[in-house]
């Protein structure tokens, strides 16, 4: 699986569905673009023609990964990619929502597994709480990936609001933790496979570069909630073009 | 008197007999559902996502029951509602203003059983209902019986009377009762309305209403209801509203000004059409001369003075002896019906409405 090519496509379409909805969190997109490569074209069991079916994975993410999410869908073959710049369906984000998923799943005994895609700067009381319920009930079936990427729209995540030690709390809470490059594909791969037979549900802490694979935008906190203009998203395509012939 | 938090308790375990998918979440046990059902009881602890894992099971196909402090878990109740989820959700922490805003938010039902019996009713029919659901429960009260029927969307008369109608719902339908009881003993005959659903609101029985009474009195232990009542009516069929809250006698002081209302803003001084009386105007020589100084000319200026004068002129005209105002109507309007209809009522107020009913 060409994991690298299907995520510099996708980090094409994301620039071109920000840039023409004039809005949106580009760099966290950018960023946790491979975080959805990995999970939609190598782990997630998953029939784009069924998006309904009963035994699927459930996937939830915040609602400004909506850009990146719905491009891999489409890559994936849940829909065109013609009617990625139309308004989308609604989907289901946030953690409560994943826990009580993955809970829901538990009480029935159903197979599947439940995931669920945060950034780092997401990490709110009503998180923790969700956290703390999906120890308690040692909800195996359930794995976080975290887009640790460091940044918010004021400043970096460490210099506002520090998260370190963040794998520690996560294990206090009686969840698995697992570190990973998060723009290693095979890294990412490996840690989702060991979340699948973890006994307690898992977090993968992904450390990644805000706006990665674009230079002017990575690592500049400006851009967690800023589109990208006209002429600034040519610049991007002609940049994710250039690299790929190289 | 059992409450309606027991109520609804008792009503989740027939519920879970008859729906397998049914949840409950709570930051306390619900007993007896908590220990029949083990599996199906989620113990949450005072946590403020209680509605988000809630949706989450909601999403999966189950019909949760949560309990919550609501205040806490708006940012879910409004993502419940948007999206249209199956939650049923009861608040634990008495908030005043939640029924307020939970009509701002779209495809919530808004229940508030008046008491134990409605409580349990209203919980199976919130189970069986599809779509979210907000159900206000509240301190122990009686007004309903087991016989009693209950339909969401459908507000139940309790007690019929022609002057003034009063809607009400929660702990505040058994005052209603109450002050409806006082009022008729005052000549004022109130219909009374269990309006348990504030959304979908029953528009039919309470129009209808309105049309017949002429007035209305909303009464309810927090706003929620008042609101949504005067919005149905200056859309439909504007008529005098007052609000009350749960308490007897701030419901019967609250009808009489509303009946004072209709009355006033009834009947123009001069009647446009003489159809129908036969006489508009009375004879000069037999206009009424008011104890103490005065003159009546007219069936709406009776009405006018009637409400303005004090009770030693009006004791004088109308008392254990005679009943000046029922001979005049007779004699100067040639109106016998009218004139024994208000001899037989001895309130001022209560012949103000006969006059009313008589001219509109």
């Amino acid at each position: 699986m060409d994991y690298t090519s299907i995520a510099k496509n996708i980090r094409k379409d994301v620039i071109r569905s920000i840039a023409r909805a004039g809005k949106g969190h580009t760099a966290g997109n950018l960023s946790s673009a491979d975080i959805f490569t990995t999970l939609y074209f190598g782990i997630l069991k998953h029939n784009p023609r069924k998006p309904d079916w009963e035994e699927r994975d459930r996937v939830f993410a915040s609602e400004h990964l909506n850009p990146a999410w719905n491009t891999t869908l489409a890559h994936a073959g849940y829909f065109s990619k013609r009617e990625l710049f139309l308004p989308q369906k609604e989907k289901q984000g946030g953690l409560s929502i994943a826990v009580g998923s993955a809970l829901a799943a538990k009480i029935d005994n159903k197979k599947h597994q439940t995931y669920c895609i945060l950034s780092d700067h997401e990490l709110n009381g009503e998180n923790w709480e969700a956290i703390m319920l999906a120890g308690k009930h040692k909800l195996s079936n359930m794995t976080l990936i975290i887009d640790r990427n460091n940044i918010q729209a004021e400043g970096y995540t460490e210099e506002l609001m520090p998260l370190e030690p963040l794998r520690a709390k996560y294990e206090a809470f009686n969840w698995n933790a697992i570190e990973v490059d998060g723009h290693n594909h095979q890294h990412i791969f490996e840690a989702l496979n060991e979340a699948k037979n973890s006994l307690k549900p898992t977090v993968i802490i992904a450390h990644t570069i805000a706006g990665k694979g674009i230079s002017f935008i990575e690592n500049k906190y400006e851009w967690h909630a800023k589109a990208p203009t006209n002429e600034e998203e040519q610049t991007a395509l002609n940049e994710l073009n250039d690299r790929h012939n190289n | 008197m059992k409450t309606s938090k027991e109520g609804y308790a008792e009503a989740l375990v027939e519920l879970a007999k008859q729906k397998e998918d049914i949840v409950v979440l709570s930051d306390s046990a619900i007993k007896p559902f908590a220990q029949k059902y083990p599996e199906r009881f989620i113990q949450c602890g005072k946590a403020q996502n209680i509605i988000g894992i809630a949706a989450g099971l909601a999403v999966e196909g189950k019909t949760p029951f949560a309990s919550a402090c609501a205040t806490k878990n708006w940012n879910h109740i409004r993502e419940i509602a948007y999206k249209n989820l199956n939650v049923k959700i009861i608040d634990t922490d008495e908030t005043k203003e939640d029924l307020a805003i939970a009509r701002t938010l779209p495809n919530i039902t808004i229940i508030v059983p008046a008491d134990y019996n409605e409580a349990k009713k209203a919980t199976i029919a919130a189970g069986l209902a599809k779509g979210p659901v907000y159900l206000k429960l509240g301190n122990a009260s009686q007004a309903t019986t087991e016989k009693t029927p209950f339909t969401i969307g459908r507000a139940e008369i309790m007690r019929a009377g022609k002057d003034c109608t009063i809607v009400s719902c929660g702990t505040a339908l058994q005052e209603a009762l109450r002050a409806a009881e006082k009022l008729s003993l005052q000549e004022i005959e109130c219909t009374v309305l269990d309006c348990h659903t504030i959304r979908p609101i029953d528009k039919h029985a309470i129009l209808t209403s309105a049309r017949i009474t002429g007035c209305i009195v909303a009464a309810e232990e927090n706003a929620g209801l008042g609101t949504a009542v005067a919005e149905l009516l200056i859309q439909n069929f504007p008529v005098p509203v007052r609000m009350a809250n749960a308490d007897a006698a701030n419901i019967a002081k609250a009808a009489k000004e509303s009946v004072l209302l209709r009355c006033e803003s009834a009947c123009p001084e001069v009647p446009e059409e003489h159809g129908r009386l036969l006489i508009s105007e009375a004879h000069p020589e037999v206009y009424f001369k008011v104890h103490g100084g005065g003159i009546i000319k007219s069936l709406p200026g009776l009405k006018k003075a009637l409400l303005e004068m004090n009770n030693e002129t009006f004791s004088y005209h109308c008392n254990a002896h005679k009943n000046d105002f029922s001979s005049w109507v007779k004699e100067a309007f040639k109106e016998p019906a009218l004139a024994q209809q208000i001899g037989k009522t001895k309130t001022r107020l209560g012949m103000a409405i006969t006059i009313t009913r008589w001219l509109t």
